[in-house]
């Protein structure tokens, strides 16, 4: 009874009319606008209703009820409707082509396989998605995940070409080489540095022997070291300085002593493309995390072996199994972490029985950060996932969790929790109107809103 | 005698370990500042890591019925105590540390836990570190029947239950022999192979002898020992154990000669019709897999006739190969866990399988030490498994029953020192009580019954 009516209320809408709707509103000064909904939920914070939303310049500037705004501000009457933070995807290939690759392609990122206009974005944004994160097709190591605005301007839809690492390895050892083969480049760099820095040691006592005059050697290393190795290893180079260097100039301050020195520079060899994301990784860079695939319970254990040797990598989990399910012995060990982790929303089975339990319910009890993502990547269980979750909710979830796992959880996950994922000050004006519960099946996506600018309205679309 | 034993050790070993810390520490003058701090650092790891050790001695005590021993006598409520996996001490007054976990099983039968020398599926496909499903069913019903040992490939390795903590025990236990009498020209590549290798070693005996009286002996060529030859080398050295499938009489002669001629130790896997050739397995000191109830039909050619001749199969097979002398393990027909085939010949009812072999004739205790012991003795792992013995792992099926009697139900299965198995836990048996209310109800909250769901 409950599966059947959530979707006939929307209506499919062009892509172009939303577009048009976006632009029409186009104004020099700040643009204000002022939602009054029926009820708000910040889902970070307290529940308004019915609330006031304030929206500056496409972000979000105070949220409450009863707010004065600006006379100049548009306003946006949704006295009946539900408002609450667009909702996001963690992980889709939703309308990508599948091809089939392996190995390990850190350089990849999703963003070369998404092309906007071939993508039904106008369909994520129905049912809900103001926030698509695309991971790249592939087995091992793919590349990374790509996040996409699922509405606005083409140009500015891309939020982040570069989010976490994609690992989909049924295998232990692909994960488990590649981070090998990763410390071994890391390893390599360091092995370079030291002969470089004995080389200067050398030099100096030489040029003390005679004289302290012989600055010899070539120019234009600078530029290629910014090149060569991407950002990390300037960083290291910060922490090891000071070990053997003794007195050397730091590398954080050598923007002017570098002309002056030129041979002080070190140059480090490339680290192969491939594997500078495990490589970030593994030197903590900031915002470097995978995501790994959790095909049963077991897995979970396989990865802290691999893992082991390296000091708390970040990492995001995906519960890849849906239905019959043995995650139930890992909860715990999930709960002490406070791991992040993506799952298909389901009372799941216990494995050859017909017993349903609700795992998510007590992951989110462990104290998990859960996402949820819909069950496959079709219109239809897009619409679904809030029904999908309905049914969680029915035993036992608590609503404000369920709120939380269509949006800041996920948004947190793809590294985006400060900038959406709730109605909070300065967040992105990322919402979604209902016209009823977000929970019940039969209220319907009435308004999506990107950046403070409709994307969707299906009152004006009929 | 043994805390004694201990006690020595630990005295050795603080005596050892001393100077070692000693020399991690830095020297004041010799070292540069860098190279000093690194020093430091490791001991301070070093320092860690026994702390760290020290925080996780896990210590298991089992007070316990009847103790079969296998390997030594049968003992009565004694209690033993098990450490990080390892068997410590069994006595009756046993020093149990405060923080040991203890699991009472007075009234109880400990047995070793079963080997089963070939099994699929119960623990992960080769290498199975990498692969094992520590939760799954197949695992657990595996443990129900009392099996801690499996094998998988040609690695040995542990059921062990939500960790994977001890897995593998050993691997590359078997050289994989074949010498099928269907293709001469094979065998003879075989042949030649293993005369290549004994010409070799001869050819080394006479080296080290010539080396003696003549410095400018030439050493043998040995660029070619690689691979299989290699193997065939450790094959004749005695440092690799040859496993063949052999079941008609004439195959296990053939094997047999093989063994003989070459000196080298083969286990047969089937020598179904080993009944009717015993002494000549004897001699060439051949061992055997066996099943008490291989199959009468083969999908390939239907009832085999071999075998159900006067001179086939045999339910006596594993007395009459014991009586002679021929260590034997058994195995079911099926080795794996498989619900919707031969009922009662897979690895779910291993016991039942050596109790066959009591039906025909084999002593209980042959029985028991054929899928104890003896199996881990054929695997090359009986310094670890098969017994409960001080140093030994602490492997443990406890039952409520002799472990032969179809009425015998497990009750716990321990492996390295980890309760893996618990019937009032687990779904499978724990409605099942034959000796009326031995056991108080299961909890009202026992899985999956706390879940509420109608």
């Amino acid at each position: 009874m409950l599966m059947v009516l959530g979707t006939k209320g929307l209506r499919m809408v062009s892509v172009v009319g939303a577009l048009a709707l976006a632009t029409t509103v186009v104004a020099q000064e700040p643009e204000y606008v002022a939602i009054k909904a029926g009820r708000v939920i910040t889902v970070s914070g307290d529940e308004f209703s019915p609330g006031v939303i304030v929206i500056e310049d496409g972000k979000i500037t105070a949220v409450g009820a009863g707010l004065e705004f600006p006379a100049s501000a548009e306003v946006i009457n949704a006295q009946g409707q539900t408002v609450m933070p667009g909702f996001v995807h963690p992980r889709t290939r939703y309308d990508l082509e599948d091809f089939t690759r392996s190995g390990v392609h850190g350089d990849q990122t999703a963003a070369s396989e998404v092309y906007i206009d071939r993508i039904g974005f106008d369909e994520l944004r129905e049912a809900g998605f103001t926030t698509a994160c695309f991971v790249p097709a592939g087995k091992g190591i793919p590349g990374m995940a790509s996040v996409y605005r699922t509405g606005g301007d083409e140009d500015t839809r891309l939020v982040k070409e570069a989010g976490y690492l994609h690992v989909n390895a049924a295998k232990k050892s692909v994960l488990r080489d590649a981070l090998k083969k990763a410390k071994a480049e890391i390893e390599k760099v360091e092995k370079a540095r030291k002969e470089w820095e004995e080389k200067q040691k050398k030099k100096k006592e030489e040029a003390k022997k005679n004289g302290k005059d012989k600055p010899e050697k070539e120019d234009g290393e600078p530029d290629k070291d910014d090149k060569g190795n991407g950002k990390s290893v300037p960083g290291r180079a910060a922490d090891d300085g000071d070990d053997e260097g003794g007195g050397e100039p730091k590398p954080a301050t050598d923007d002017k002593a570098v002309k002056e020195k030129a041979e002080d520079t070190f140059k480090p060899p490339p680290v192969d493309p491939k594997y500078q994301p495990l490589v970030d990784l593994i030197e903590k860079k900031d915002g470097a995390r995978m995501m790994v695939q959790l095909r049963e319970a077991s897995d979970l254990l396989h990865l802290d072996e691999v893992l082991e040797r390296y000091e708390d990598l970040s990492y995001t989990l995906y519960l890849a199994t849906r239905r019959s399910t043995d995650y139930r012995h890992i909860v715990d060990k999930l709960g002490k972490r406070k791991a992040q982790l993506v799952i298909r929303p389901w009372m799941h089975y216990l494995p050859q029985t017909t017993f349903r339990y609700n795992l998510i319910s007590d992951l989110v009890e462990a104290e998990c950060e859960v996402s949820v993502v819909p069950f496959y990547d079709t219109k239809k269980e897009l619409n679904r996932v809030r029904e999908r979750l309905a049914d969680l909710v029915r035993a036992g979830l608590k609503k404000e969790d369920a709120y939380k796992m269509l949006t800041l959880h996920p948004a947190t996950l793809i590294g985006l929790g400060e900038k959406i994922g709730s109605i909070e000050k300065d967040r992105d004006a990322d919402l979604v109107f209902f016209d009823g519960d977000p929970l019940d099946p039969h209220s319907t996506v009435r308004r999506v809103m990107i950046l403070g600018d409709t994307v969707y309205n299906a009152d004006e679309d009929e | 005698m043994f805390r004694y034993a201990r006690l020595l050790m630990f005295l050795l070993m603080m005596v050892t370990a001393a100077p070692l810390v000693r020399a991690g520490d830095p020297k004041p003058d010799d070292k540069p500042q860098a190279k000093k701090d690194a020093a430091d650092d490791k001991s301070k790891d070093d320092e860690k890591d026994k702390k760290k050790k020290k925080k996780d001695d896990r210590y298991l005590a089992i007070q316990a019925g009847t103790v079969h021993t296998v390997s030594g006598p049968t003992l009565f409520d004694v209690t033993i105590l098990t450490k990080n996996g390892k068997i410590i001490e069994i006595g009756r007054s046993v020093e149990v540390p405060e923080k040991a976990e203890r699991l009472d099983s007075s009234g109880y039968h400990v047995y070793p836990g079963l080997v089963a020398v070939a099994s699929s599926g119960l623990i992960g496909s080769e290498p199975p570190d990498d692969s094992t499903n520590v939760y799954s069913l197949t695992m657990t019903i595996a443990l129900a029947g009392g099996i801690t040992t499996a094998v998988s490939g040609n690695t040995v390795g542990k059921l062990t239950h939500a960790t994977l903590d001890g897995l593998v025990v050993k691997r590359n236990i078997f050289y994989k022999l074949d010498y099928s009498t269907t293709s001469p020209n094979a065998r003879r590549k075989l042949r030649d192979k293993f005369d290549k290798v004994r010409q070799y070693m001869r050819d080394k005996e006479a080296f080290a002898e010539e080396k003696k009286k003549d410095d400018d002996a030439e050493e043998p060529d040995k660029e070619w020992l690689k691979g299989d030859y290699e193997k065939i080398y450790k094959l004749m050295r005695g440092e690799l154990t040859a496993v063949a499938t052999a079941n008609k009489a004439h195959e296990i002669i053939q094997y047999c000669e093989l063994a003989e001629r070459y000196g080298i130790k083969i286990v047969l896997r089937g020598a179904m019709e080993g009944w009717t050739v015993p002494s000549r397995m004897a001699r060439a000191g051949v061992s055997a897999i066996l099943s008490l109830r291989p199959p009468l039909f083969s999908t390939d050619t239907g009832y085999d006739e071999r075998f159900n001749r006067p001179t086939g199969r045999s339910i006596e097979n594993a007395a009459i190969l014991h009586e002679h002398g021929i260590p034997i393990a058994i195995v079911p027909t099926v080795s794996s866990i498989t619900l919707w085939g031969l009922a009662g010949r897979d690895l779910l009812h291993l016991n039942m399988e050596a109790a066959f072999a009591v039906r025909g004739g084999l002593s209980d205790d042959a029985a028991l030490r054929a899928i104890t012991i003896d199996a881990a003795r054929i695997l090359g792992v009986d310094h670890r498994v098969g017994s409960i013995e001080v140093g030994k792992d602490a492997d443990f099926a406890i039952t409520d029953g002799d472990i032969l009697h179809y009425m015998t139900l497990l009750r716990w299965t321990v492996v390295n020192g980890r309760i893996a198995y618990d019937k009032q836990k687990e779904t499978l048996y724990n409605h099942i009580r034959p000796n009326g209310d031995r056991d108080a109800p299961p909890p009202d909250d026992y899985w999956p019954r706390r879940l509420g769901v109608e």
